[in-house]
Parts: structure tokens; sequence; C-alpha cells
């Protein structure tokens, strides 16, 4: 018994992701070299514990989701990290995560920055409008930050007490809603 | 990739299944899968039964608006060893909807798609779900931002570059292409 099987690894096209390759076609800038390696730290705690060091310590988490420009959005444990460390994000990743986050309860930061990235199709000028964000976030002090942290305290609370009660039980009973309504279809 | 046994006995608590197969150890062989699946298909099967996938993984596009290599094979397969839609289902955090309509149209005869269910409750969100709370501790914040890359994707690449091109990178905690 025959079956055609294709397999990534065989197309013509040669490349996973072929819509990925647009960046690489078009980029705003010139790319670093693929084998390009950057570290700016030293390890002290490990990286997937929500209070590890690093989270509680940075203001904004640049989340580079897994995948980027993807016919669905994608949430992976990236963005749950900030949510659990109770700090602001943007999403380097597929059109519609963030309005995706909202639909499942999560608030964004819309009252602090522009989050109309979210909404635009073209990869490059989605992630022009996303280092726009970081840009203006680097233009401020720690004490600026800090404050703004403060200011946007009911957000993060919020999201933070969503994602560790009540978040996996509401999760339980969707899938079971789910269950029921494809036994019944 | 396991669920958590939570998981499984709800699944368990309403499906008779045999097996749960995650989509993503065949990536590079659906032959493997297909002898599987061959010794598990049966003449009949009870209303309840399913044959359960997950699908947790990255799929492989080849244009934006044609279904996934992984959910093709997957369809394809089950047409061949005559397993129908109707008895399938897929558990993954991916809108495929309608990926799995059109691959039922284009490489079955059933009349309905594989049926899906969009759960977040793979491991690593479930185990993250039930960590401690942390404090909000805005003192102890000293850098910018912080993006991590350990895994080099070109989204990350293209990230990088533009950060290094304006001079952001030593603004943040920032890891490319490298173990944090």
């Amino acid at each position: 018994m025959n079956i055609d099987f294709i397999y990534a690894h065989t197309t013509d096209s040669g490349i996973t992701r072929i819509n990925e390759a647009l960046l690489v076609k078009d980029p705003c800038i010139p790319l670093l070299p693929l084998d390009f390696k950057y570290k700016n730290f030293v390890d002290n705690t490990h990286p997937n514990l929500p209070d590890s060091d690093f989270y509680v310590q940075s203001f904004l988490h640049v989340v580079t989701e897994t995948v980027y420009q993807y016919p669905s959005t994608f949430i992976s444990e990236k963005t749950w990290k900030p949510i659990s460390s109770k700090r602001p994000f943007v999403i380097v990743g597929p059109i519609g995560s963030l309005k995706n986050l909202q639909n499942l309860g999560f608030k964004t930061f819309g009252d602090f920055w522009d989050e109309s990235y979210d909404t635009i199709a073209d990869p490059v000028l989605r992630m022009t409008e996303i280092v726009k964000i970081i840009e203006n976030i680097c233009g401020k002090t720690i004490d600026e930050l800090q404050n703004i942290c403060i200011s946007m305290a009911d957000i993060l609370q919020y999201n933070s007490d969503l994602f560790l009660s009540e978040f996996k039980e509401k999760q339980i009973e969707k899938l079971k809603n789910e269950i029921i309504l494809n036994l019944n279809r | 990739m396991i669920l958590k046994k939570n998981v499984i006995k709800i699944l368990k608590s309403h499906y008779k299944f045999d097996a749960i197969f995650d989509l993503l150890k065949y990536d590079l062989d659906f032959n493997l899968l297909k002898q599987q699946l061959l010794s598990l298909r049966k003449e009949s099967y009870e209303s309840n039964y399913r044959f359960i996938f997950l699908h947790y993984d990255t799929e492989y596009y080849i244009t934006q608006n044609s279904p996934g290599l992984t959910l093709l094979n997957l369809q394809r397969l089950l047409s061949k060893l005559d397993i129908p839609n109707y008895f399938c289902l897929i558990l993954t955090n991916q809108e495929i909807g309608q990926s799995l309509k059109t691959l039922a149209e284009t490489e079955s005869t059933d009349d309905v798609p594989i049926s899906h269910i969009v759960s977040v409750l793979h491991p690593p969100t479930y185990n993250m779900s039930g960590t401690a709370e942390v404090a909000l501790s805005p003192d102890k914040i000293n850098s910018k931002y912080i993006s991590l890359n350990g895994v080099p994707r070109t989204h990350r690449r293209l990230l990088v570059s533009i950060l290094k091109n304006k001079n952001l990178l030593d603004k943040g905690i920032v890891s490319y292409n490298s173990k944090t």
C-alpha cells in the first residue's frame, strides 16, 4: 500500500516555512549572518521559572513566539512567561496573537502603546511597528519604566491571577464542553 | 509530547481509544504511523471510539493558503486506510478548521472533516499555570526590555538584526542563537 506523503525536507521549495522566507527576500535592513551568536548577560537562575531574575528585572518582554508569518495564531509557554512574571509584553508572532489572548480573557497594553501591529498582515511592517515600541521604551529611564509598571499594576495582577488560578480550570471546562459537542455532532 | 494525566482522564471519561498519537513523531516518516494505525484499524467502531492525535508543533506550509503538510499526510493516510474522519480527533493549539475542511474535500470521500479541539492544555502551559505567584516588584526593574531567542528562526534573526542596527541590543537583556 503506497501513500504519497509529502515531507518538508524533500519538497522542491526546500524550506519549511516559505512565508518566513519573505523576510529574507525583502528585509528592511541587512540581516546578521546565519551563524551570528549573541548573549549579553550571565545566567544565574533557571530561565523557565516565572520568578527568574531575567523576567522580573526586565520591563518589556519582547516575546519572539515559535512562529511569525503563519496562518494561525500560536501560543506557547513563551507568552505565558511575562504573564506569570507580571510584566508587560509585545508578541513577535502571527497576526492576531494579542486578539487571541484577549479572547482567552487576558488584557493587553493598548492604553500604554500602539498595539495595531497585531493587525498588520505584512511581516516586515508588523516587525517595524513592534520595534517602534521597543525604541520608545528604550528612550525612557529606568525610573520612568518602574512608574509605568506601577501604573499598569492592575492589568499585570489581573493577568497573573487569571493564568495562575482560573485559567487552567476554565480550559478544562472548555475541553469537556467541546468533547460533549464533538460526541453529539 | 505526553498529555498530563488529568487531561487524559477527561478524554477517557468520554471516549474509547487505544492510543494517543503525537503527530510530531511522524514528521519525517508517516509510514510509522501507518503501521500503528493498521494494527488498530477495525471493521466497525463504537460510536465514542476515537483515534486521537496531538498537533502542538509547528506545521509545514508550502503556501499560506494551503493546508499544512502534517495534516495533509494524516488525511491521506486515514483515507487510504479507510478510517473514517468521524472516528478521529485532533487536539491542537492552532486554528486548523479550514485546513481540515479543505482536506476532507480534496483528499477524502468523507462527508465530514476530521474533528479538532483547540486546547492550550499541553504540558508547558499546564505546568506553568501551576507555579507560585510572584510579587510585582517594580523596584527590581533594571533592564528596559528582554528578548531571549535561543533557537534561531527567521523572524528572530530579523528582530535582532534591527535591534543591532539601531544600537538597542545593550539596552536590554538579549540572546540570539545561544543557550540561555
